[in-house]
């Protein structure tokens, strides 16, 4: 294996993963099944967004891809470590870099440096090269201007953006992100995102992002949509917003472009294609409107 | 109730090296029965400002006034102002802690010097108005889902009878569906028992779709406050502070640029914005 470039960043093989919680003498008193068959194969440098409704298991399988959980069945490699190595277990959590959605929680240092600083010192690296690390993780998110500020005095989206900086010092891999916009307000829902776009278009990091937000997962390349524990639907944005109707019947919903498209056609207006943006929808409607104008003349 | 801000300025670390002012001379007041939505980026001054209306915060000049009164005077009974003013703070289910959930719901009113005969008639009628079946009483807090989790958090406020409801970010983390049950309960407790609610968020999308008025502020100023609709119009201003119109607002603008002149543009749902575009096309 030793020098083998995978293709395959992440691979799943018939992952499940049991909740067990048992009383004082042990037994189990509740079995709660979070993931069951969960295969899946991601290629380096794809962008992949995880949706899914509260207790879908999303979040278990993102901990299953940096080895905070493993499988009770079945196998998840990264770059080809099985994440039940103990053997590999650092080498993967360096690999695949994990970023939360409460940026207050994820901070420790006094100054944004220190704070990005952690994770390499905790590899051991040494400390010239930390220094240069540090310097290149906060220059790849766009915060090399606060490195000195305290991180109580950035705002929401610049937190994140620290956070991110933090795990990039680490050199990882795969950028995996479980709802880091939810607690940000819209500017700093947008800078977090240029930035995780950034990443994975100018250096080909593979992102994995979990979010409700389903407008954020229209850029994705692909979609996993999770329920009861399962992969219930994937594909491109397009093939999965496409799918309104099953997406509804697990709680989640479409893009507004997606849904005002969606409507208009009910009503008989021809809207091609499933529109995923304001710019796309714009350009359909203008067309059927054409349409309209031209078969009246 | 009737809360009035009466030029409120507030300044943290007042005393220390580095004073930041988090309130600037905000002037408003919140009638009986309104649907208020609050926006601002983050570190406007949206969580001082609420912390100021159930007396959490003290202004270091200007006055609260509920009905009136001067919430600082000396006599004044701040303790009753926290439950008439409830607030839910963000992740309020970080804060459940009995081991059951009507415990947990009883808390507040037993707090408030409630018989526990009383405190439990409370919390069950809480509880039945955020849809959480009596099933699920005796049940550990951690057991529930997250949407039911929080509902229940807000059922441990609403136990203490507010008039006013200030929920802060309410729908933060949840999935669309738990999303639209915490706005439908908003909006149930104040057509349906006539409470004063203000909603802090993020969605521009969900404060449109259910504030009547709208409250923006940026660093620390109260700089729109006005109908929902009107304020959403000021797209340039709002944009600059880092704020967003909503989406179904932006795509009827859009229109308008592309061909579309006479477009209207208030729209804060699909559906409204598929029927302005279906009528716009009528014409044709």
């Amino acid at each position: 294996m030793e020098g083998k470039i995978h293709r395959m960043i992440a691979q799943a093989r018939d992952v499940a993963y049991h909740y067990i919680r048992r009383d004082e003498e042990g037994r189990v008193v509740r079995d709660t099944a979070a993931l069951s068959s969960v295969s899946f194969d991601i290629e380096r440098g794809e962008f992949i967004a995880i949706l899914g409704h509260n207790g879908s298991g999303k979040s278990t399988l993102a901990k299953h891809l940096n080895g905070l959980l493993t499988p009770g069945e079945g196998a998840v490699l990264i770059e080809g470590m099985d994440t039940r190595d103990g053997e590999q277990i650092w080498n993967i959590r360096r690999i695949a870099g994990m970023v939360f959605q409460n940026p207050d929680n994820q901070i420790i240092g006094q100054i944004v440096e220190e704070d990005v600083a952690f994770g390499p010192e905790n590899l051991g690296v040494p400390p010239q090269e930390i220094a240069e690390r540090v310097q290149e993780a906060l220059a790849r998110v766009g915060m090399t201007e606060k490195r000195r500020f305290s991180p109580n005095k950035l705002s929401g989206g610049q937190k994140q953006r620290v956070s991110i900086a933090g795990v990039l010092a680490m050199r990882p891999k795969i950028l995996i992100l479980d709802e880091p916009t939810a607690m940000l307000d819209p500017e700093g829902r947008r800078e977090v995102l240029e930035a995780v776009h950034s990443l994975n278009r100018r250096e080909r990091i593979t992102v994995i992002l979990i979010t409700h937000d389903m407008e954020e997962a229209v850029d994705a390349d692909r979609i996993y949509v999770m329920d009861g524990g399962r992969i219930a639907l994937t594909g491109t944005p397009r093939e999965v917003f496409a799918q309104a109707e099953q997406l509804a019947a697990i709680g989640l919903t479409v893009p507004m472009a997606v849904a005002v498209a969606g409507l208009l056609r009910q009503e008989g207006l021809a809207v091609e294609g499933t529109p995923l943006t304001q710019e796309e929808l714009v350009e359909a409607i203008c067309r059927a409107a054409d349409k309209i104008t031209g078969d009246i003349k | 109730m009737i809360l009035r801000f009466d030029h409120v300025n507030y300044v943290y670390d007042a005393d220390g090296g580095q004073p930041v002012h988090a309130l600037s001379d905000i002037d408003l007041t919140i009638g009986e029965g309104e649907f208020i939505g609050l926006i601002g980026h983050t570190g406007s001054g949206k969580s001082t400002l609420i912390q100021h209306a159930d007396g959490l915060l003290k202004p270091v000049s200007g006055r609260i006034l509920a009905d009136g009164e001067d919430i600082w005077e000396e006599k004044f009974d701040r303790k009753a102002l926290r439950a008439r003013v409830g607030l839910v703070f963000q992740y309020p289910e970080h804060q459940l802690f009995e081991e059951d959930i009507l415990s947990d719901v009883c808390y507040g009113p037993m707090n408030l010097g409630c018989s526990a005969e009383e405190a439990r008639e409370r919390a069950v009628s809480a509880l039945r108005q955020v849809g959480i079946g009596e099933d699920l009483f005796g049940q550990s807090p951690f057991d529930l889902s997250g949407g039911q989790k929080r509902r229940t958090a807000i059922a441990g406020v609403l136990a203490m009878q507010p008039e006013i409801l200030i929920l802060d970010e309410p729908t933060a983390g949840l999935d669309p569906r738990g999303r639209d049950e915490i706005l439908a309960l908003a909006r149930t407790l104040h057509e349906e028992r006539n409470i004063t609610v203000v909603l802090v968020s993020h969605s521009m999308e969900d404060i449109a779709r259910f504030a009547k008025r709208l409250l923006v502020l940026g660093d620390g100023r109260l700089v729109f406050d006005g109908p929902t609709g009107e304020v959403f119009s000021h797209r340039a201003e709002l944009e600059e502070m880092g704020l967003e119109i909503p989406r179904p607002q932006r795509l009827l603008e859009a229109l308008k640029e592309h061909g579309f002149p006479e477009i209207g543009t208030g729209a804060y749902t699909a559906e409204e914005a598929a029927r302005l575009i279906l009528r716009e096309l009528e014409k044709r």
